[in-house]
């Protein structure tokens, strides 16, 4: 699983939340911020993932520092390069082994593409895993 | 009888045959004319009705003509346009770069699914 961000233009936290994940990430803790950031989406704010690093015991100063870190923005804005360059406009937007599936699609889409993946690798579907 | 009279009936009888059954003898070419008159009134009304049915006709086939001519353009307009693609061929394996990105699970797993998404 690989994080790729998209800030959309038209949602005016969400550069502020990735340099926060982003921020986490430094110190080794992306995913942790990513879901306290999902689970609270209404309380998106510079005191809230300052509040959040506290939380999971993070160098805050550190983290504060890189809330506005010229080295992270200019990471996030290769990531939405990326996304423009293979023509991803609206997030989410997976790429399976470089399959593109578009949207919040139900889990059983993701269970087909990875099983199609598996079967073009001659690698066995894992006991108990969704079928196609 | 005076004579008078009867030179009179004479004359009547005379002039009703010569007359051959009108009203006056001045007065026969009437019927004729009116006759002669109806006759050119109905030929013009009908003339008339045929010269509207007939323009109405070329209308209708002028019409059919359009519509044919319109449909083909819709299906040529249809064709030349095909509606644009939105968003990355579904079909097509494309290469997303992961250096420095934030990744979860092992490096070396088979599958890779790579998220572009928003926080808000």
């Amino acid at each position: 699983m690989v994080w790729k961000n998209l800030p959309l233009s038209f949602h005016p936290n969400a550069m502020p939340a990735a340099m926060a994940a982003m921020a986490a990430n430094e110190q080794g803790k992306f995913w942790d911020m990513h879901d306290k950031i999902f689970a609270n989406q209404q309380k998106m704010s510079r005191d809230q993932y300052i509040a959040y690093a506290k939380e999971l015991k993070l160098d805050v100063a550190k983290f504060t520092k890189s809330l506005d870190d010229a080295a992270l923005k200019a990471h996030i804005e290769a990531d939405m390069a990326d996304a423009g360059k293979l023509g991803v406009s609206g997030t989410p937007g997976f790429f399976v082994n470089g399959k593109f599936l578009s949207g919040a699609k139900p889990f059983g889409e993701f269970a087909t593409a990875i099983n199609a993946e598996l079967k073009r690798l001659n690698l066995p579907i894992p006991p108990g895993a969704p079928a196609s | 009888m005076s004579k008078k009279n009867r030179e009179r009936r004479d004359g009547d009888a005379g002039d009703d045959t010569k007359g051959g059954g009108g009203s006056g003898g001045s007065m026969n070419w009437l019927p004729i004319l009116l006759a002669a008159g109806a006759l050119v009134l109905g030929f013009v009304a009908w003339t008339d009705a045929k010269q509207v049915k007939d323009d109405t006709l070329k209308r209708l086939v002028e019409m059919d003509t359009k519509v044919l001519q319109l449909q083909a353009q819709v299906a040529n307009a249809a064709k030349a346009k095909p509606a644009p693609q939105q968003g990355p061929d579904p079909n097509k394996v494309y290469t997303v770069r992961t250096d420095g990105s934030p990744t979860k699970g092992s490096p070396t797993a088979p599958i890779v699914i790579a998220e572009f998404s928003d926080f808000q």
